[in-house]
């Protein structure tokens, strides 16, 4: 080993933090091979392919971390809504999460939506990003005023090998609502880095999905701040990993003020060499009365090789709370698959057909009506392949 | 005009913590009247003190109900007598079937005014149809009350069971709160379908846009457990681009 | 605190059985030696063969030690001063029901059970053990058609010697606990059953226990005997009346479902629980067990509303495979009652599964404690488990405690644990007064709607039964 190795992101900025290794708690069960082992250079201005599907409405695709006009098409929004190109500045600086401080010292470009007190959004607003080779950034903000309904659909896509680490920020007004959908398709070879954080006023409203389908390493944190009474978010996430992926969901709900609602569901079909990770941190803060809390990770493990790390939190300072988690790990049902083939399905068939409705209880559910259409046809595609 | 609620100088303590310091108000059959305020100013107090939550403490001051002292009134007398509230946080009862509460709380209603018990078959047809006015799905009428349901779902159940029981005087305690637009003009319509010549309404809201949906006869705006100032939507209008300090510079402390 | 207010009046809610019967009856002296032992047998004109068993049993016993590790303390036993027999002295012969004596019949009217003609309009064939001693079973004709039997022990000792030798004690072993080889040796009466192969039950088969007399011990064995196939829905209730002193239950039932048989044995309990200081009431001791062969299934459904101090584990012994094992259970303890309950699932063949619902309601100084053990033997491969343990708290002065033991040496099991311990809330009771409900009644649909998940799997006569019951235990609720 050369321990003097450059930094793997020393081309692109000047000082890079440090990045964490598995000795770091947080990190533990996810390392960093695919980031640390080449040095990353700038994207080359190679035209990008990417797979995410159009939903008609306002567009906005940041090729190699840089907003393209002409795939861009931040058109058709109604009054009370803009969209800006520029570089919000983090809201928050944690020394502790590198790929944040990397992101603050290497993203060039970024966009930020505004939507004004009681207007609703009807269309949902995609952000595509996409990637070819190099190591990029980017970051959105969303800011939702009281009353405001928006629905997003963020892509992390592209072809070959790259890196984007990406943070998105969302600031959601009181009794506004916020519908968000993340899908990580990308090429076998592409590693993401994700942050998203989102802090909730009094009665507002988030749902989150986030979906990871393919790339060899997809880690997303998901940061969500329940900073006014009455407010409410349910995140879920699925990850379909195969090969030799890795895809981790670090989920921390802060439970500051009384009678907030979370709910997490976060499912893991893990097939071949595949790794899964799950970490689920709820925080009910002293004085957050009335707080209810749900926590649920299953994890499906369809071949001896895979593996999943799962990690549920707890950590409860009021009383008159109700909190609960639970995590299950375990092969299909073999019981089940006897049934499927006792009534003529084939053995492959049974467990496709298993696998495919475990996964579309998540699916299913998926608040941005488009991506749930766009996903639910990529999972015929990949249990259909599954069945041969 | 019928005086249906009549508040008089109310002075409310919780915990030995006096939070509403005279109170007056009048609702008449077949008015609307929104209740404003800050967080804290004592809205989902008063609305729970009419219903008697028994948390609450009366120190001085009376509530009448049609003439009628109810401050010597258990919660379910006062309900039965047409105290109708809406929860602002609506309770789970696990186990316990929507539908079956439903029904039981309509007969112990129906039972104290003398009228007959409705039979299962008969209910049935009757919780139906409010249950498509308020937008519930069917499933949910058999889960137990509120477990397990979303935040919206939750509130058009108090709004489905504000239908069923039909009371006198409907307080509606931040029912919009939480809620999206669609929800809310849902809600709004359940709401409106009820407005009577006899009956009153008594809207608790943090947020003007439910008054543009639901339109108020009067509007007040309780700040430090006193009704500071009363007046008509335009009343609402100007709190919701103004905010409520002109409010807080004007009140003098008595 | 209005809850406070409801949760003290459950406390003093009264006992609704504890009459007395003045019944003469014929009993042998208090006290415990080998000729007590030959008087019972003798009183029952029973065989060598049993006597010799219940012998070896006594002496096995003497050499025991009473157990101390349940939860529920409970003053020294004075075994001496136990009258081990106790039968209501027949003016004569009975040959019909009319001849029951009339203050007997009275008595099973004011516990509502009928022994004519309405229980056949409810299909439920009963066995009635009052005291020590079985007065009555009814339907045993129509029965007996279908080529079952069911009967009073001693009947059974009498007319088929050789089914009760032959699974007498294969299921609960004379040596295995204190008071089950206490009952071993000085068992009076109780009931036997058994359904031939093929042949499912055409109506629930029921037993009604009372201890009337005072001083008495109540000593019942209840054997049955599910044949191949075969499937019987059995249920027990017991009532006794108020005593200050305490009186003891211990009892042992034992199950065997032969291959592919279905027993579903429903226990609904309500014994003396002592006054509301915690002076009488009755200890109820209870060895319940089955044994599942392959394919068989065996539940378990109780609702232990009764007894000073409750402490039994109904188990199953899932020895072939596939078979399964199934326990529901709601305990309510109130005053100063005490419980002990659970189950013990023990698998032993492949594929066996079992299933645990247990909900526990504790009031005023209730305290309660949820034991079971699943355990999974090394041969058990593809055996699950699912256990989920609730307990309601009414009130700040009792208690719930759950404690599991998961045993397994079978890499390829599945076992599940859930437990949760939640307390009504005055903003539920609150809520449902708010929509007209009276606080009594808001109480009673809380605990109900807890209960749900076991009351489903009761008879549907018996569910309405014991919600009554839970809901005559909260009566008085609002003060």
């Amino acid at each position: 080993m050369n321990t003097t190795a450059a930094h793997p992101f020393a081309a692109l900025t000047p000082n890079p933090p440090a990045l964490p290794t598995i000795r770091d708690e947080d990190w533990r069960f996810t390392p960093l091979k695919a980031v640390t082992g080449q040095a990353w250079a700038a994207p080359s201005a190679a035209p990008v392919k990417f797979d995410a599907p159009d939903l008609g409405g306002p567009r906005l695709v940041f090729l190699n971390g840089r907003l393209d006009d002409s795939l861009s098409r931040p058109a058709g929004l109604p009054a009370g809504v803009t969209i800006s190109r520029e570089l919000p500045p983090l809201r928050q600086a944690a020394p502790e999460r590198p790929f944040v401080a990397l992101n603050a010292a290497g993203a060039r470009d970024g966009a930020v939506i505004r939507v004004a007190r009681n207007v609703k959004v009807e269309n949902p607003l995609q952000v595509v990003y996409a990637g070819g080779d190099g190591a990029a950034f980017a970051r959105l903000r969303l800011e939702l005023a009281q009353g405001a309904e928006l629905a997003v659909a963020e892509h992390f896509t592209g072809a070959g090998r790259h890196f984007l680490g990406s943070v998105t920020e969302a600031s959601v007004g009181a009794n506004a609502s916020l519908k968000i959908a993340r899908v990580v398709a990308d090429s076998a070879q592409a590693v993401h880095i994700a942050e998203f954080c989102a802090r909730l006023a009094r009665d507002a409203r988030l749902v989150l999905d986030s979906i990871a389908l393919e790339a060899e390493l997809a880690r997303t944190e998901l940061r969500i701040e329940l900073d006014g009474e009455g407010s409410q978010c349910d995140l879920r996430g699925l990850a379909l990993a195969r090969g030799h992926a890795l895809f981790d969901h670090q989920i921390h709900v802060d439970h500051a003020k009384p009678r907030a609602t979370s709910r997490q569901l976060f499912r893991n079909v893990l097939d071949d060499k595949s790794r899964g990770v799950f970490s689920g941190r709820v925080i009910v803060r002293p004085g957050a009365a009335g707080t209810d809390a749900q926590q649920q990770n299953n994890n499906l493990l369809l071949s001896d090789d895979a593996r999943v790390d799962t990690k549920p939190m707890l950590e409860i300072y009021a009383d008159d709370v109700k909190c609960s988690h639970g995590a299950t790990s375990g092969q299909l049902d073999a019981n089940a698959v006897f049934f499927l083939r006792s009534r003529g399905l084939g053995v492959d068939q049974a467990r496709a057909l298993l696998t495919f409705a475990f996964a579309n209880e998540i699916i299913e559910h998926i608040a941005v009506a488009g991506v749930r259409d766009w996903l639910g046809a990529r999972m015929g595609e990949r249990f259909h392949g599954l069945a041969q | 005009m019928t005086k249906l609620l009549e508040i008089t100088d109310l002075h409310v303590a919780i915990a030995g913590t006096e939070i509403l310091h005279g109170v007056n108000l009048t609702v008449n059959a077949g008015e609307v009247h929104a209740i404003m305020g800050t967080n804290g100013s004592g809205k989902s107090t008063l609305t729970k003190v009419i219903a008697g939550h028994p948390d609450y403490v009366v120190t001085r001051g009376d509530i009448r109900l049609r003439g009628q002292s109810i401050l010597e009134r258990e919660p379910e007398e006062r309900a039965r007598e047409g105290v109708f509230l809406a929860f602002q946080y609506p309770v789970e009862v696990p186990g316990v079937s929507n539908m079956y509460f439903l029904r039981t709380a309509l007969n112990a209603q129906r039972k104290h005014r003398g009228q007959p018990e409705l039979s299962g078959a008969e209910f049935l047809a009757l919780v139906k149809d409010k249950a498509r006015l308020v937008d519930i799905d069917a499933g949910l009428l058999n889960r137990s009350v509120n477990e397990g349901f979303s935040g919206g779902e939750k509130k058009r159940n108090e709004i489905l069971q504000l239908c069923v029981l039909e009371p006198a005087l409907a307080i509606l305690d931040e029912t919009d709160s939480g809620l999206d637009i669609d929800a809310l003009k849902t809600v709004a319509a359940g709401v409106n379908s009820l407005r009577s010549p006899q009956r009153g309404f008594l809207l608790v809201t943090h947020y003007q846009r439910l008054l543009d949906y639901i339109r108020p006869d009067h509007v007040h705006v309780l700040l430090d457990g006193r009704i500071a100032r009363s007046g008509g939507p335009e009343l609402a209008l100007k709190l919701e681009k103004e905010g409520y300090a002109w409010l807080e510079a004007a009140t003098t402390p008595s | 605190m209005a809850q406070n207010e409801s949760i003290q009046a459950l406390t003093e809610q009264e006992y609704k059985h504890g009459w007395v019967t003045h019944i003469d009856s014929d009993q042998v002296p208090p006290g415990l030696n080998e000729d007590v032992i030959r008087l019972i047998s003798s009183k029952k004109a029973e065989p060598e063969w049993l006597l010799q068993w219940r012998l070896r049993a006594y002496r096995h016993w003497l050499t025991m030690k009473e157990p101390t590790w349940q939860k529920p303390k409970y003053p020294a036993i004075d075994y001496q001063s136990v009258i081990y027999y106790s039968a209501p002295k027949p003016k004569k012969q009975l040959n019909s029901l009319d001849e029951v004596d009339p203050e007997l019949l009275a008595t099973f009217e004011k516990l509502g059970i009928s022994l004519d003609e309405q229980k056949r309009l409810a299909g439920v064939a009963v066995d009635v053990v009052f005291d020590s001693v079985s007065v009555k079973t009814t339907f045993q004709d129509e029965l007996k058609k279908a080529g079952i039997i069911f009967c009073s022990f001693s009947e059974a000792v009498k007319e088929h010697p050789d089914l009760v030798r032959k699974y007498l004690g294969t299921v609960v072993p004379f040596t295995d606990n204190f008071f089950a080889t206490l009952n071993s040796a000085v068992f009076s009466d109780g009931s036997f059953c058994y359904i031939p192969p093929g042949v499912r039950c055409p109506m629930e088969l029921s037993t009604y226990f009372r201890i009337n007399s005072a001083g008495t011990g109540q000593f019942e064995r209840t054997l049955l005997v599910a044949d191949e196939g075969s499937y019987v829905s059995y249920l027990e209730g017991c009532t006794a009346p108020s005593r200050d002193e305490n009186q003891l239950h211990a009892a042992v039932v034992e199950l065997v479902a032969l291959r592919g048989a279905h027993i579903k044995y429903s226990t609904v309990q309500n014994w003396y629980p002592g006054d509301k200081d915690g002076k009488g009431g009755v200890y109820n001791f209870v060895t319940k067990r089955g044994v599942a062969e392959e394919n068989a299934r065996l539940s378990w459904t109780q609702v232990e509303t009764g007894s000073a101090i409750t402490w039994k584990y109904p188990s199953c012994i899932l020895k072939g495979d596939n078979s399964v094992g199934e326990f529901y259970s709601v305990a309510m303890t109130r005053d100063y009652q005490q419980a002990d309950t659970g189950t013990k699932m023990i698998h032993i063949g492949r594929n066996t599964k079992s299933t645990i619902i247990s909900k526990g309601i504790s009031a005023g100084h209730g305290d309660q404690t949820y034991r079971g053990q699943v355990k999974i033997l090394k041969s058990a491969g593809g055996a699950r488990n699912f256990s989920a343990c609730d307990s309601l708290l009414l009130g700040d002065k009792c208690g719930a405690h759950t404690v599991p033991y998961i045993e397994s040496s079978n890499a390829g099991a599945i076992i599940e644990h859930e437990a949760s311990t939640s307390k009504i809330s005055d903003e539920q009771i609150f809520f449902l007064r708010q929509r007209g409900l009276s606080e009594e009644d808001a109480v009673n649909l809380i605990v109900n709607g807890f209960c749900k998940d076991v009351l489903n799997e009761l008879p549907m006569e018996f569910a309405v039964e014991a919600q009554k019951l839970l809901g005559l235990k909260l009566e008085g609720a609002v003060g």
